[in-house]
């Protein structure tokens, strides 16, 4: 259904004309996804029937005013990573937001920066941490948006000292649905950024649940986001030429990759390192990932797994620890603590991180989180994850082991990689008050054993997560997916369609991906 | 009569209060919020008996006032704004359903007290994040759901903290579990799994940050957990004077920031010398008199590991810190012990309530603030003050830092004779003056109550156009707490 | 190689984008972040690599169809590998090689832009990439007293490059580059007005057959003159020389240096000496085809297959060029090495380096483009505060200068040489 002219019109009278296309080979661009191979057989989604590239708050808000009035559905997109952003339905515009790039402020005394939704993790780090910060950056990696309503979830390597998306939200400004611009907190009355809750109720809790609402709840424009200390250098001294950077940490930050003799062990370790208080990362990062990670190629990274799996995979379960300081006692008592967990836990240190150019480059590329794309695509073509609920830590290894227990099989029959099943990437929250893991897993689509073996497994963690009381998976998406979960949890579904329905009540705002207000 | 009855078979006959003495006492509160009789107060026993009162309440559009705390009153919430509405007491839903100590959280229903929770708590080696002195009878659930600020800002990750997941039941009737309780599965299934609603945050929706703040507008919680956080095993406290804030301020940044400190807040010498004074009023003048005109309070603490060490290293930072901020920590602060204070604090206040023991009742204003913005919200007060012939060197002032300092809670106490209509006259005049100035410059009234809540909302059409839109959703009826807030 | 058979790599962008930045190791603060100048200037994805990469699938299975936008879009792109490092950073693909590839099919389509029309027309009519009269070829050297490789023989093959050729502005750099390695006692030639193009940059517009005709035809002379080396100051034509043609089967049986490698060498062996002061801070830009591109070229022939389950692999094992060993420090030594000189890094150096907007073709088509993407590096020269830029390939020194003219800045530009020839 290709858009009117009358609304082609509104549209570029509101962005200018190089700022809107419906050529099809950039609608083209826009379409493809690489996960929807996987479920559709075709990598191209629908086409969008233009995209649009707003320069403002204004500019969005005329856009979907303009979309209301002419009933047409829009989606936006920032760094655009994942199938999300994609047109899910006919007749959708999309919104690539690239031109609001802006880091809007950074206070360093009130902790938090206001960003803009295409500057990316990568950039937002490096201006706070001359400033002696820096912030959550989501595990995909710091080439997403740094506004921390875009990604599904928005946990990272350092959430256990920096928290996760839901819970770093300040001030919002945000296109609803509608057209109004709601500000959320302090900055709708006037007062900045720093708060995002109230008066009275906080409207957080419409705007986003554990997941982001993935463009279907209107346009988030600005948002504050906490910030939290930087004890490392303000600028890294990096030496070497890609891929193998190699930079220069002080002595007081240090990590260990450790692995724990069973899943009880590494839950007891997690739970004490966590309320210890002494890691800047308590970030499960498996051997596949680690192998990966620390190498340059995919073959030399099947290399190093193979070489660390006796040392990791077939010992335990294993964890990376980063720890930072700000002066050399403070450095000598973490360490401290995190030996004597280990001990008591009886977990061991891998020799590889221990030595002091890998574990730069892998204390590095996780703070940083450069390395997502290689840790998963690198070797396969599609990867899929389970799991992800958020509760405590007990609870996010129960996750994390029952993933390990159902990919048995499809490993053992050769359709799914052999990763050394315990795949699971996830974290320790907020000092060990939280956590969750996501189950990971790498198939090929165009392998149809490989394919279906995909689908069965996600099949299984679902039944799962129902039958086990493992929460709603992160891949829980759209109406089909809350249909099934929503009659055993609540029904959260039929609240959300509610609150869908409230808020855009055209149903413009494209919700493949979230919920309409439609059963 | 019929109104009665009706109730009378939900919850049986002790639990339907219709003694005039207890409906008048309840009409009102230390606020001046226009008073209101309820018709009735109704105390259930349970969720069940909870769900069928809303529903009879929906089929009757009879208003419901949920209440957790006992009296003392002091921000309006409790009293009704419309007539014939009942009070849902529910401080006999007390019992503590789960504390765990690894994960740090407790279950408990919506009338449990802080004193009540202590014990538990500690046998389990936890404590709960606080408000500063809560009332003896002021219930947790009613704390955290009014989002009171907390005395440990490390610990304060989210404004939504220390609260969890809850069960309500909707204005509509509807039961709901937020966060992680959703399930699947009921929360013993959940235990099974390692789950301890903990993530209050859900698949597509945040309820709790939705009831939370809404004064009992949006549905009754019948239970709700609460995150914890261990004892310590060693606690150096600390205090600092100080005749201005900027120095304080500094340090406290780092406190937070590097996550040095527990405890952490700044009252001015009114206020410190009221709690001090305790029972012995007649010491509060020579206890303010003695005191600089502010007082940052902190405490530096060792838990399961080398608490010696850890505590040894943070003081040599903090000392470190203090010096560049141009402050001074002590241990004993003319004549006040800071071990003596952090015992009084990490308590509910005695008895009475430590706000009425000056003149016996307190009004207070408070609002959220970046730190730069709160020398000049002071002085704003301080005009409205002279200007309303409030002695401003009675007023007493709390900030808190909060979210991990991102902000201040930043009160202001203003003590007054409850029997003295002058006084109330005076302090009505005041808050109506004050709080629009405070709002231009800087203040945020995150929970607005009483006489505040058209001047807030004023400010903020988009967020009362949502807000209405939620509790058309949750209570399409509006029989949950009418006329508080913007419904 | 066609299109086709970058299929695998079609199907295997994520879509991550790290193609638009630099890669997020190095990034250090909120400007100077990006690597891509399409979608730097023109925003949509389609512009990136992996929007290219994107379009060219939708191509190869039917979806879409040559349209002026979409030729233009494919044309928007200065060939300048960043995207290629940046990718591959975390990946094992080719993205450049894909960009390449669309090019020959649009060429092989007949989907020809005006602008390359002409050029590629002179290039045949004239064998030069600059619409000049073949005959003309010699004139930047006259009065240089240098060995005429059409008459004589020599140890070492100087190939001034098209652009310094015919750009007379630029000529006095050439000149230099003479006079400094015969200075230093080097037996040097070069071929005057019967010095052909390289093809290097009719390859990079989608002309394939101009490079192996090129390549046979300087593989010929070089024969003929007797030449063990071959050096140049283009950093293009050292890219043609030493990759492109080794790519297409057709290695020079010489050694390639480009001018910075052998000056170098001959500041190591104490031929030169740079002993004057020349008392300036410069920032050096690396030129595309010198740096990044100018890593050797791996041949492979192999597949990608697949390995214990569903593991793609390459067999044999393919080992990729990163951008890791381009041409970097070479000219870094030259600048160290004059007393008084101090270099400043700009952010975005050696395999991260933003391109100058010359290449591709894009000089041509697209000259407000080029410009720019030019003035985006003159911005961030200035912001190292450093008096110059200097660098290292004609093209790059071409297209910064019209810049910096345009905009009415100060920055002045140079050649390496021209610098080095003032501290000898």
């Amino acid at each position: 259904m290709a858009l009117s002219r009358d609304a082609y019109k509104a549209l570029e009278d509101i962005v200018g004309t190089d700022n809107i296309t419906e050529e099809p080979a950039v609608l083209d661009a826009y379409a493809l996804h690489w996960g929807l191979k996987a479920f559709t057989g075709n990598p191209f989604g629908l086409r969008h029937e233009a995209v649009l590239l707003p320069a403002s708050t204004e500019d969005v808000q005329a856009i979907v005013k303009t979309c209301n009035q002419h009933r047409i559905k829009f989606k936006a997109l920032s760094t655009g990573w994942g199938s999300m952003n994609g047109a899910g339905s006919e007749g959708v515009i999309q919104l690539d937001l690239r031109r609001m790039n802006r880091i809007l402020e950074i206070n360093e005394k009130a902790m938090y920066a206001v960003v803009e939704p295409y500057v990316i993790c990568a950039q937002l780090q490096a201006e706070l941490m001359k400033k002696g910060l820096t912030f959550n950056i989501i595990s995909a990696g710091s080439n997403t948006s740094a506004l921390p309503l875009t990604a599904l979830m928005g946990s990272g390597p350092t959430s256990v000292s920096t928290s996760y998306n839901n819970r770093n939200i300040l001030g919002v400004e945000w296109v609803l649905p509608t057209g109004e611009i709601l500000r959320t907190g302090s900055l709708g009355s006037g007062a900045g950024w720093f708060c995002g809750d109230g008066p009275g109720p906080s409207i957080r809790g419409v705007m986003r649940g554990y997941k982001a609402p993935l463009g279907g709840l209107g346009v988030f424009t600005k948002a504050a986001t906490k910030v939290y200390h930087w004890p490392g250098p303000e600028v890294l001294g990096i030496e070497g030429a890609s891929p193998s950077y190699t930079p220069k940490l002080p002595e007081t930050v240090t990590a260990h990759y450790i692995t724990f003799p069973s899943w009880e062990k590494f839950t007891e370790a997690g739970y004490k390192i966590g309320a210890s208080e002494i890691a800047m990362a308590c970030d499960k990062l498996p051997p596949w990932m680690l192998a990966l990670n620390l190498t340059e190629n995919g073959r030399e990274g099947i290399r190093l797994f193979s070489e660390i799996r006796s040392q990791t995979i077939d010992k335990g379960i294993s964890i990376l620890i980063i720890l930072g300081a700000d002066s050399q006692p403070e450095f000598e008592y973490r360490e401290k603590v995190l030996r004597r967990i280990t001990s008591e836990t009886g977990g061991e240190f891998l020799p590889l991180v221990e030595d002091p150019t890998m574990r730069n480059r892998l204390i590095w590329h996780r703070i940083r989180a450069t390395t997502g794309a290689r840790e998963t695509f690198r070797l396969m073509l599609s990867q899929g994850a389970s799991f992800g609920a958020c509760d405590s830590w007990e609870f996010a290894v129960s996750e994390a082991e029952e993933g390990a227990r159902l990919k048995k099989k499809y490993i053992e029959e050769g359709t799914i990689i052999d990763d050394g099943t315990d795949n699971a990437w996830g974290t320790v929250y907020e000092y060990g008050h939280m956590g969750h893991m996501d189950e990971l897993y790498l198939s090929d689509p165009s392998v149809p054993a490989s394919g279906q073996a995909a689908f069965a497994l996600l099949e299984d963690t679902m039944r799962a997560c129902m039958e086990k009381s493992l929460g709603c998976p992160q891949i829980v998406m759209g109406n089909r997916g809350h249909d099934v979960f929503g009659p055993s949890m609540n029904n959260y579904h039929l609240w959300a369609r509610k609150l869908k329905k409230a808020f855009d009540p055209n149903g413009v705002s494209e919700s493949t991906n979230y919920i309409t207000a439609e059963e | 009569m019929g109104k009665k009855k009706e109730l009378t078979e939900i919850v049986g006959s002790q639990q339907v209060i219709v003694d005039t003495r207890i409906l008048n006492e309840l009409s009102s509160d230390e606020s001046f919020v226009c008073p209101t009789r309820p018709a009735f107060i109704v105390k259930p026993h349970n969720t069940d008996e909870i769900q069928r009162i809303v529903k009879w309440a929906n089929e009757t559009h009879t208003p419901l006032v949920p209440v957790s705390s006992g009296a003392p009153h002091f921000r309006g919430d409790s009293v009704p704004s419309a007539d014939g509405a009942i009070i849902v007491d529910l401080s006999d839903m007390r019992k503590i359903l789960r504390i765990d100590r690894k994960n740090r959280v407790a279950m408990i229903e919506p009338g449990v007290t802080f004193g009540e929770l202590f014990p538990g708590l500690k046998k389990e080696g936890l404590r709960p994040n606080m408000p500063l002195l809560p009332r003896r009878r002021k219930s947790v659930a009613g704390s955290v759901l009014e989002r009171e600020p907390v005395i440990m800002p490390k610990y304060h990750w989210d404004i939504i903290d220390p609260l969890s997941c809850t069960e309500v039941v909707f204005g509509s009737g509807d039961l709901y579990r937020t966060g992680a309780a959703l399930g699947p599965g009921t929360t013993e299934e959940q235990w099974k799994s390692g789950g301890a609603q903990k993530s209050h945050a859900e698949p597509l929706a945040d309820w709790c940050r939705i009831i939370q703040g809404a004064q009992g507008t949006m549905g009754i919680v019948t239970w709700a957990t609460i995150r914890c956080e261990f004892t310590p095993s060693l606690e150096e406290p600390f205090m600092v004077g100080s005749p201005s804030l900027p120095g304080l301020f500094e340090l406290i940044h780092w406190l937070v920031r590097l996550r040095l400190a527990d405890e952490c807040l700044v009252l001015n010498n009114v206020n410190l010398a009221h709690i001090l004074a305790g029972q012995r009023p007649d010491e509060y003048e020579r206890l303010r008199d003695n005191l600089p005109p502010w007082v940052l309070f902190f405490c530096i603490s060792g838990y399961e590991y080398y608490p010696e060490e850890k505590v040894s290293y943070q003081i040599e930072q903090m000392l470190d810190i203090a010096e560049r901020s141009g402050v001074e920590p002590v241990r004993e602060l003319n004549g006040v012990r800071a071990q003596d204070f952090l015992r009084i604090i990490q308590k509910p206040s005695e008895e009475p309530y430590w706000k009425t023991r000056a003149k016996g009742s307190c009004y207070d204003i408070f609002c959220l603030a970046t730190y730069d913005r709160i020398p000049e919200l002071i002085r704003v007060m301080n005009k409205a003050a002279a200007e309303n012939g409030y002695p401003v060197a009675n007023m007493g002032i709390y900030l808190q830092p909060v979210v991990q300092g991102t902000s201040y809670h930043c009160e202001f106490n203003l003590f007054f004779d409850p029997a003295n209509p002058e006084e109330i006259s005076k302090l009505k005049s005041l808050s109506l003056n004050a709080i629009p100035s405070l709002m231009d410059k800087g203040a945020f009234f995150s929970r607005p109550y009483g006489t505040w809540v058209d001047m807030v909302y004023g400010r903020d059409a988009e967020t009362t156009a949502a807000l209405r839109k939620i509790k058309g959703i949750v209570d399409p009826n509006n029989i949950m707490n009418p006329g508080k807030l913007c419904f | 190689m066609t299109l086709e058979d970058c299929r695998d790599d079609l199907e295997w962008c994520s879509r991550c984008s790290m193609c638009k930045f630099i890669p997020m190791e190095v990034i250090s603060g909120y400007d100077f972040a990006t690597v891509c100048p399409s979608i730097a200037r023109y925003n949509f994805h389609s512009y990136s690599a992996g929007g290219k990469l994107n379009m060219a699938l939708a191509m190869l299975d039917g979806r879409i169809d040559y349209t002026d936008k979409l030729v233009e879009m494919i044309y928007q792109c200065q060939i300048c590998g960043g995207c290629d490092v940046a990718c591959k950073y975390n990946r094992d693909m080719e993205p450049l090689e894909i960009l390449y590839q669309f090019r020959i099919k649009c060429v092989g389509d007949g989907q020809l832009l005006p602008a390359h029309m002409v050029v590629i027309d002179g290039l045949r009519k004239e064998d030069n990439m600059m619409c000049g009269s073949k005959s003309e070829r010699g004139d930047w050297a006259k009065g240089l007293d240098v060995k005429d490789l059409t008459t004589e023989k020599a140890e070492v093959y100087f190939h001034a490059g098209c652009r310094y050729c015919f750009d007379k502005e630029l000529w006095p750099a050439a000149r230099s580059a003479v006079s400094l390695l015969l200075k230093a006692g080097v037996d040097v030639g070069i071929m005057g007005k019967d010095e052909n193009c390289c093809g290097g940059r009719s390859y990079e517009i989608g002309y394939q057959g101009e490079l192996t005709k090129y390549a046979e035809h300087n593989m010929e002379m070089l024969k003929v003159a007797g030449a063990k080396v071959l050096v140049t100051p283009c950093a293009d034509c050292y890219h043609a020389f030493k990759v492109l043609y080794h790519k297409i089967g057709k290695k020079l049986d010489v050694e390639v240096l480009h001018i910075t490698e052998f000056l170098e060498r001959l500041i190591k062996e104490g031929k030169l000496k740079p002993t004057q002061k020349v008392p300036m801070a410069i920032t050096y830009h690396d030129p595309c085809h010198l740096g990044r591109m100018g890593e050797p070229w791996i041949p492979w022939d192999g597949a990608r297959t697949r390995g214990s389950g569903q593991i793609i692999l390459h067999e044999p094992p393919k080992e990729f060029r990163r951008g890791t060993h381009g041409i970097y420090e070479p000219p870094r030594n030259i600048l160290k090495s004059i007393p008084g000189l101090r270099l400043v890094e700009m952010v975005r150096n050696r395999e991260r380096a933003w391109c100058c907007g010359a290449g591709g073709g894009v000089i041509d088509a697209f000259p407000d483009f080029a410009q720019w993407t030019a003035l985006e590096r003159v911005r961030e020269a200035k912001s190292t505060e450093a008096e110059a830029i200097v660098t290292a390939c004609p093209w790059c020194k071409r297209n910064l200068s019209d810049a910096v003219e345009e905009s009415g800045d100060k920055l002045r530009i140079y050649d390496i040489v021209e610098i080095l020839e003032q501290a000898i």
